[in-house]
């Protein structure tokens, strides 16, 4: 047990030696003050020991003094060093170095000191408790200045904090269990297992390994993994820094993070940042800045990959919402375009009525007076003819104006009832139309008068330009992937292949006499593409085949089929 | 013997006036007084007693045009309707336009009813309609106004 007591001691001789060079190296990088002062109390503590083991007991009384110094200086020392964290306050100082001084003054009068084991005069008793009280006073102090540093802090820096509290309190311990100069093999092993575990937790709180970086960093990383999920619903740059910047502080554990846009706009600032920053990571259109917290006083290989990480999903995020944002004001430019051409539709049609309905008034009036037989008669009935067609026209315009406009809200639209009705006043418009429907048409999810528009409009088109006295109008569904395809063929001239596409222009028609408006089929497509559909003509051996696709979205499945037709 | 149901029509365009009040005297079983009016602003004047028209009688009617100058009918139906005392005198909007959010907007401010401007064979059937209908089967309040 003495033996290993032995070993152990030059072990932790060694490990006092290993801190105190992490603690310069990481100095002599950084700059950190806490690095400066953990290489002193360390290296101090390494020198007490050395000097012991090196020099035994047959020590020149110059080299007593300086290990008295050394031993009060350890305390002190591993105050300046809590105190990088969190100054204490002033009056700490003097009262703490005056007591110091004085112990080593005291030291000095009492040596030689007495080697291990030997007996202690009642002098060097007292002195032996005022420097175990002097330990317990600065030790304490170190404990619950270190610990209570960590609170509130992320995982990463609250672990290293309060590793750093009990290390210090543990060495505390061994240094008053050392100082009862008890030589007892089993509290001499127990003092070194202190001193051994105690140096290791303060070399892994301060130079933390990987590792335990990753593992202590855990919860923070499933924040910052429900910060990319709520990033992916953001729509601005400043929104991004928003929600990035508290993460970004709280992952790293800083106490200040800024996202800051090329141009030198400053996206978002969270915390409170001073001089310069301690990670500086550029992005394409921006640059993230971190400043250290005072209690992970300089960020590690660790911390700078991770930064990459949050780099790039702040990169992303503001990609992202610069995408969105374009896409935006693209929507809402031609939103107000459409809402401007429909108001400006709208109000042409609706001013045009009022002189064309006076026009109409006067030329009954002028009927109604009676107008001399002959060419004045045709004059008038072509007048009114005219006028009629401009009716419509401005009728038709004013509908094609209409389509995009919600004024009338969607409903169960029964496809095979309308088709009936439809069917009837498209025969009396054009007599020798029959509408015979194959199987049963869909239910629609709609606007009831736009569909009613669609069906009236392609019905009419069919008999209109069928070309024959008598016309079949045949309407029938095949399901295909998308949803239902509605088919309407009819047995008249059918459309020559190159127009199939001119027809459904606004004002284009294939006949000058007699026909419609021109706007009916570009009506058609406009309410098949507002139901999400689209419309078209095919190729066809025996008259117009013309189809209609709608989306699954828009219809309302249909159980039966069966083939009848709707008028005689 | 009643007196004739005392119209106002409220319409900017002379043409349509002329065919309003035109219809309006043709109609045989119905005694119509007619007044027009050529703007929002003007039917206002009339039912306030404001102005030219301080020694008018309240009319037992209004039709009411939407798109006039100075003050549409939407504004005219509101500032009627908001009124404790003119809200009494039923309104109806006679337009050409057959909008949706026209007809919801009129019924909303409290309008009576909504006619559309069609051909004239329409405006004639349509107005007689109307005249009878408020001058003879409905019961209009009387009193001061």
């Amino acid at each position: 047990v003495g033996d290993a007591a032995e070993l152990l001691r030059q072990v932790a001789a060694l490990l006092y030696l290993a801190t105190a060079v992490v603690g310069l190296r990481w100095y002599l990088r950084r700059r950190a003050a806490a690095s400066k002062w953990l290489a002193a109390t360390f290296a101090t503590l390494a020198a007490v020991v050395l000097v012991g083991i090196v020099a035994g007991d047959a020590r020149p009384r110059w080299l007593d003094v300086l290990l008295v110094a050394g031993v009060a200086a350890y305390p002190y020392l591993l105050l300046r060093f809590a105190a990088t964290f969190s100054d204490f306050p002033a009056p700490t100082w003097p009262v703490v170095t005056a007591a110091g001084v004085g112990l080593v003054a005291w030291g000095a009068v009492l040596t030689p000191l007495p080697a291990a084991g030997e007996p202690r005069g009642p002098g060097m008793t007292l002195f032996v408790v005022a420097l175990v009280l002097y330990f317990v006073a600065l030790s304490t102090a170190v404990t619950v200045r270190l610990w209570r540093a960590g609170a509130g802090q992320p995982t990463l820096a609250r672990r290293r904090m309060r590793s750093m509290a009990v290390a210090a309190l543990l060495l505390g311990l061994a240094l008053v269990a050392a100082g009862t100069g008890d030589q007892r093999d089993s509290v001499r092993l127990g003092i070194q297992v202190l001193s051994v575990s105690t140096t290791l937790l303060f070399l892994t709180a301060f130079a933390t390994p990987g590792v335990l970086r990753a593992a202590w960093r855990a919860a923070e990383e499933d924040q910052l993994y429900q910060a990319a999920i709520r990033l992916m619903g953001v729509t601005s740059a400043t929104e991004v820094a928003t929600v990035l910047l508290p993460h970004v502080r709280r992952v790293l554990g800083a106490r200040a993070a800024r996202l800051t846009a090329n141009d030198g706009t400053v996206l978002g600032l969270h915390g409170d940042a001073d001089g310069a920053p301690g990670l500086r990571l550029p992005l394409a259109d921006a640059v993230l800045e971190v400043w250290p917290s005072p209690y992970t006083p300089f960020f590690g290989l660790e911390e700078e990959r991770l930064g990459r990480r949050l780099t790039l999903l702040a990169g992303l995020a503001l990609a992202r919402a610069e995408l969105l944002g374009r896409e935006l004001r693209a929507r809402e430019e031609i939103e107000n375009a459409n809402r401007e051409l429909e108001a400006f539709v709208y109000s042409a049609s609706h001013d045009l009525k009022t002189p064309l309905l006076a026009l109409l008034g006067f030329l009954d009036l002028l009927g109604e007076a009676g107008v001399p037989d002959g060419d004045a008669t045709f004059y008038v009935a072509r007048m009114r003819a005219n006028a009629l067609y401009m009716q419509e026209l401005i009728a038709d315009l004013l509908e094609l104006s209409r389509v995009g406009r919600v004024d009338i809200a969607p409903d169960d639209v029964d496809l095979d009832g309308l088709v009936g009705t439809v069917a009837h006043d498209v025969a009396e418009r054009h007599p020798g139309t029959t509408v015979v429907v194959d199987g049963t048409l869909p239910r629609l999810w709609a606007n009831p008068t736009r569909v009613r528009q669609l069906l009236t409009n392609v019905i009419d088109n069919a008999a209109k330009y069928s070309g024959r006295e008598r016309t079949t109008v045949t309407i029938d569904t095949v399901p295909t992937a998308a949803g239902t395809e509605l088919r309407i063929r009819d047995d008249g001239a059918g459309i020559p292949t190159e127009h199939h596409e001119r027809v459904f222009g606004v004002f284009e028609r294939l006949e000058t006499r007699e026909g419609g408006t021109g706007i009916g089929l570009a009506l058609c497509r406009k309410i098949t593409e507002e139901l999400g559909g689209s419309i078209r003509f095919v190729a066809s051996d025996a008259g117009a085949d013309l189809r209609i696709t709608l989306p699954a979205a828009a219809t309302i499945p249909a159980e039966t089929t069966t083939r009848r037709e709707v008028r005689a | 013997v009643t007196r004739p149901l005392r119209v106002l029509v409220a319409e900017d365009d002379p043409d349509h006036r002329f065919f309003i009040r035109r219809a309006l005297e043709d109609i045989e079983d119905v005694s119509v007084e007619v007044v027009t009016v050529e703007d929002g602003a003007e039917a206002l004047d009339l039912v306030h007693r404001r102005g030219a028209y301080a020694d008018q009688p309240a009319p037992d009617l209004i039709l009411l045009d939407l798109r006039m100058p100075r003050r549409s009918g939407l504004e005219v139906l509101d500032e009627l309707k908001s009124d404790p005392t003119l809200r009494t005198i039923p309104v109806s909007i006679l337009s050409s336009s057959d909008r949706a959010e026209d007809v919801l907007a009129a019924y909303r401010l409290g309008g009576n009813a909504y006619l559309r401007k069609r051909g004239l064979r329409e405006l004639r059937a349509d107005l007689g309609g109307a005249m009878r209908f408020w001058g003879q089967i409905v019961v209009l309040p009387t009193g001061p106004a």
